[in-house]
């Protein structure tokens, strides 16, 4: 007994010193705090990247393009995303009107170690036409998001830095810059950064703003009305402003089915030349 | 008019018969869950004006000022079961032989686990490269203006079988569709005579009679098949293709005076055009190599003048398209660039002599040897781009030149403005038709 109490010898404190770092390495820790504001950002962003990845979606939908004179354009259409395959998203868009794009549509196979297999479908051509695909920066279908912002970030071509907090619509927002560091992304990339405002608990992002490569505020996307869908979030309503063209491109989500099995024949050219 | 409607009295019967019974095969077989029945109408309504700058004082059409309409019904019995149905009414308030009513469409669509099936009147389309594609052996064109590009509809049976990155399609069309020819003087594309000077007899006006009775049978005795087979992987796009069926355009076209009249000045000469058996092989493909897109296609068409000692039938020949296409993004503000260039060879294989290009009375297939077709596409915006496209003959130096401006200034609204130039020497084929000059627009609503 009177040794039980006696005071811990070296070893044993050498011990415990072991095995509470070793716990620190491999269990989870608590939320990392502001001395460590580098790695807060990239596990926030980790978990929204995550959080925005299911292994399939579909998801219909109403656009409204408008320009800097208020003119507005509607189309609407069915957006088809799977990834099975770790990195590899398979993506269908078909538009339903206006009448002279309906039927019309672009199936996209995403590749990790090449260029993307992209095919265009337009009824009054009666057959598919294999495509370029397009650079990261160029326009999506005439709105004003580009191929880049529908493609799910990579984690390690940025690097990302927490800019703090800002409170917005009651919850505490997690604003983080990423700078791409990739060299072939840094190349290829419209952007010089991008700015996510997170809410660390939901990780959905409520304002993300993008600078162009000279480091001006190009364009500007802002969610509203997020919903639950099943282990999910995800906003019903999204618009992107392209502030040098004063244009905009509104979403708004009428229907959302997340993992709920989509077949893989909905990406095929076989499906695609079906027009829906 | 007469052209489309030709043979439809057997012909089209067979083919209802045919839809019918696939749609009660496919019905209880095909696959998908939706069983919902749908109908959707949609159409154009389209207004085309033409004019012609040049030999106006001709016996020719002088312009277009063509009104169109053509609803199209799609009816969905289920996902993957439907139908579609398609009228087109066409009036040219200038030249009566283009307004015709016609079946644009009319055919049952069911699809299944590994395959899909098509049956009806419907376009079928081969190849991958643009504008000129010498394997798409189905297509029918509508030649009463050989500049424009729509192709034209058949009846036919389509089956296509997948199994992985591979699919098989099987066509078979039963009876012989020709091009459309309008044979007649006042046509800007038929280059007929409407006076002719002959020694003795001085200058006499010129009818043409066209007697079709060595057009192919009506049944299905002319039937005409093909097959090809597609891979699609590893960011290639490739097809290997048979045809066996008839030349689309008249292989020949023998002509033979049928009435002299001297004291009115007047003969009457008769066309009979003559389409042959022809078999072709071919191979397309289509890639891309850093945003660049790749495309190309061979095909060979064996003619039943393989030995080269019939004169008014072609030698078996060699077609070959290649190009490439790039779109240069936001080039200036947000406006796009999109650059395509092609390489164009038409040659006997093997060489006998005098060249297709030189015997055939039909130019209109074989009008260049070696050629360059060159598109520029600058796009301001989604809505409003314009199109310049060039065409030029390597071997005679005649050439094609079009520009067109397209602007949408609402959805579904589309009005395009341009012009198509032409030249070349005395007896290259678009110094032949340098006369043809235009001026165009067109103003397009869908529903």
């Amino acid at each position: 007994m009177g040794s039980q109490h006696r005071p811990r010898g070296r070893w044993a404190n050498a011990c415990i010193a072991a095995m509470l770092a070793l716990a620190c390495a491999v269990l989870p820790g608590p939320l990392p705090t502001r001395a460590q504001p580098r790695d807060d950002a990239r596990d926030i962003m980790q978990r929204f990247i995550a959080q925005m990845s299911a292994s399939d979606e579909v998801v219909e939908m109403a656009m409204r393009l408008i320009d800097s004179e208020g003119q507005m354009r509607q189309r609407t259409a069915t957006l088809y995303t799977q990834k099975k395959t770790g990195e590899d998203a398979r993506r269908l868009i078909r538009f339903h009107t206006p009448p002279d794009m309906a039927k019309s549509g672009v199936l996209t196979l995403e590749h990790r170690d090449r260029d993307a297999d992209q095919w265009f479908y337009l009824p009054a051509y009666h057959t598919s036409r294999r495509i370029a695909s397009a650079n990261r920066s160029d326009t999506y279908m005439g709105t004003d998001l580009s191929y880049e912002d529908i493609t799910d970030p990579k984690l390690e071509q940025f690097d990302y830095r927490s800019l703090g907090t800002e409170r917005l619509q009651d919850t505490e927002w997690w604003v983080i810059d990423a700078i791409p560091i990739d060299p072939t992304l840094k190349a290829e990339s419209g952007y010089s950064r991008i700015v996510y405002w997170i809410d660390p608990d939901k990780s959905v992002a409520l304002k993300i703003e993008y600078y162009d490569r000279a480091g001006e505020l190009f364009k500007r996307l802002t969610n509203a009305g997020l919903e639950p869908i099943g282990r999910y979030h995800r906003w019903k309503t999204a618009e992107m402003h392209d502030l040098r063209r004063q244009h905009r491109t509104i979403l708004e989500v009428s229907n959302r089915r997340v993992d709920q099995g989509v077949e893989d024949r909905y990406f095929t050219v076989r499906y695609l030349e079906r027009g829906g | 008019m007469a052209r489309c409607v030709r043979g439809r009295s057997r012909g089209f019967p067979a083919c209802m018969c045919l839809l019918l019974l696939s749609l009660s095969v496919a019905q209880r077989h095909a696959w998908g869950q939706d069983q919902d029945m749908s109908f959707h109408l949609s159409g154009l309504i389209e207004f085309q004006q033409m004019s012609f700058l040049e030999d106006r004082d001709k016996e020719l059409i002088n312009a277009r000022n063509e009104l169109r309409f053509l609803p199209d019904l799609e009816v969905k019995v289920a996902d993957a079961l439907r139908g579609a149905f398609a009228l087109e009414f066409r009036h040219d308030f200038s030249d009566a032989s283009r307004s015709r009513i016609a079946l644009d469409k009319a055919y049952v669509d069911a699809s299944f686990s590994s395959w899909d099936i098509r049956l009806g009147r419907q376009v079928i389309r081969w190849g991958r490269t643009d504008v000129i594609r010498p394997t798409d052996h189905f297509a029918r064109h509508d030649y009463t203006d050989f500049l424009d590009e729509d192709k034209e509809p058949i009846y036919a049976g389509k089956v296509d079988y997948y199994r992985g990155d591979w699919t098989l399609e099987g066509v078979w069309a039963p009876i012989f569709e020709p091009d459309i020819l309008r044979l007649d003087p006042s046509n800007r594309w038929a280059t007929l005579p409407g006076r002719e000077t002959v020694s003795d007899l001085g200058s006499l006006a010129l009818r043409y009679h066209v007697d079709r009775s060595a057009l192919p049978r009506d049944d299905f005795r002319s039937s005409q098949a093909g097959v090809r087979l597609t891979r699609q992987r590893g960011g290639f796009d490739w097809s290997a293709s048979y045809y066996y069926g008839y030349d689309r355009l008249p292989t020949f076209i023998r002509q033979r005076l049928v009435a002299l009249d001297l004291a009115a000045e007047r003969a009457t000469i008769e066309l009979t055009p003559v389409h042959k058996r022809i078999q072709a092989v071919g191979v397309d493909g289509a890639t891309q190599v850093g945003g660049v897109g790749i495309r190309g296609e061979v095909s060979y068409t064996i003619t039943l003048d393989r030995t080269g000692r019939d004169p008014l039938i072609d030698d078996p020949y060699l077609r070959f398209v290649g190009g490439m296409d790039r779109t240069f993004a936001r080039i200036f503000s947000s406006h796009d660039l999109y650059l395509n260039l092609q390489y164009l060879l038409d040659t006997e294989v093997p060489r006998r002599g005098s060249k297709n290009q030189d015997d055939v009375p039909v130019r209109l297939r074989h009008f260049y040897e070696q050629a360059v077709l060159a598109q520029v596409e600058y796009r301001v915006s989604s809505y409003t781009k314009v199109t310049t496209r060039g065409f030029v003959n390597l071997e005679q130096g005649d050439y094609l030149l079009q520009a067109e401006l397209s602007w949408q200034p609402r959805d579904a609204w589309t009005w395009t403005i341009g012009g198509d130039l032409m030249g070349g020497n005395t007896g290259s084929f678009f110094g032949l038709y340098h006369g043809n000059d235009r001026v165009r627009t067109r103003l397009t609503y869908r529903f």
